[in-house]
């Protein structure tokens, strides 16, 4: 028993460590040839990272795989990073987990088809909103007279009052 | 004036919420795969019952049953019989066990106590559960002789969704 596990284990071993080549070709027969030249090896980890933050972990719950700490992300992160380091564009990457995931991989949709609605609704929302608000400030308001105090209601005091304002003010 | 606010308003907010209340269930794996109609993704494997490096390329001519799986999978347990079975009365059709981010030893003392009548195989860098856009544990692809993914089952399988999608992959 004790064999047949470690037997096992350096089966496993050894698969962790399979043919990059084959991979690399698994890669080549999904994708095709990569469209740009191959990443210089002190950018890849940066360049990857800004793709892995656009990607959805499909294990959590709306979280970037370069954020999240599940095992699959960890695995699509070590995926985007061989892929950008054979040169590999970042929206051929995209494409690779598309192809797999569909579009719900991307946490930012293209903008394109219904997708259009998640950009251009919050933008009519806002000009529909600005648009009322303008008609609503053009439109004259049109004021109510208070119906003031009646004569008799007015004491000596505010009648002389008023007197010496409707003097002094000229009216 | 309010009522046309209140009006348009509900207009706006009506449908959204709606369509989030209708989608508030679904779960990713409920996606349907984009892969359904596709050639199958190729992938590079280690059998672990003969430390061979396989491809997918090695299984094709043959319709093909291929099933993630994981020994800490409480689902996975109540389909490995009927996988087991499935693969024992179906000669004429290949089964394959990719192991999902599992430990070797638990996948041999899995694979002791329950038996099994196909090869299983490691992918401990998760570029076939990536390539086939797998969410989780278990499921279950079905591949025609031509290569051509005909369904992906989520969850556990019984006999009769195995024998229909068989069915499905033999046509």
């Amino acid at each position: 028993m004790t064999i047949r596990l470690l037997a096992l284990s350096l089966v496993a071993a050894a698969a962790v460590s399979a043919s990059s080549q084959e991979s690399a070709d698994d890669f080549r027969a999904i994708l095709g040839p990569p469209a740009s030249v191959a990443v210089a090896p002190n950018l890849v980890e940066s360049h990857a990272y800004g793709i892995a933050s656009k990607l959805r972990c499909p294990v959590c719950q709306g979280v970037a795989i370069s954020d999240s700490p599940s095992g699959m992300a960890a695995k699509m992160r070590s995926q985007v990073r061989d892929l950008v380091a054979q040169g590999y564009s970042e929206e051929q990457v995209f494409s690779y987990f598309e192809r797999s995931y569909g579009e719900f991989v991307r946490l930012d949709p293209p903008a394109r088809g219904v997708n259009w609605l998640v950009w251009l609704l919050p933008i009519g929302v806002l000009v529909g909103g600005a648009c009322f608000v303008a008609m609503r400030a053009r439109t004259p308001q049109i004021v109510v007279p208070v119906a003031g105090p009646q004569g008799s209601e007015i004491d000596d005091e505010t009648r002389a009052y008023l007197e010496r304002v409707r003097r002094d003010s000229g009216v | 004036m309010n009522k046309v606010v209140l009006g348009v308003g509900l207009a706006i907010a009506a449908p959204l919420l709606g369509f989030l209340a209708a989608n508030m269930d679904r779960k990713p794996q409920q996606i349907a795969s984009p892969l359904i109609g596709k050639k199958a993704p190729p992938f590079t494997a280690l059998d672990l019952s003969t430390g061979n490096t396989v491809t997918l390329a090695s299984y094709q001519g043959k319709p093909l049953v291929l099933n993630f799986w994981a020994s800490w999978c409480v689902p996975c347990y109540e389909e490995h019989g009927t996988l087991v079975r499935g693969a024992a009365q179906n000669p004429d059709t290949t089964f394959l066990g990719i192991v999902y981010e599992d430990e070797p030893e638990r996948i041999a003392q899995f694979l002791k106590e329950r038996g099994t009548s196909y090869p299983s195989l490691s992918d401990p860098d998760g570029r076939a559960a990536v390539a086939y856009g797998v969410y989780g544990v278990p499921e279950t692809f079905f591949i025609d002789r031509t290569g051509t993914i005909v369904n992906k089952f989520v969850g556990p399988l019984d006999p009769a969704s195995l024998s229909s999608n068989l069915a499905a992959a033999r046509r």
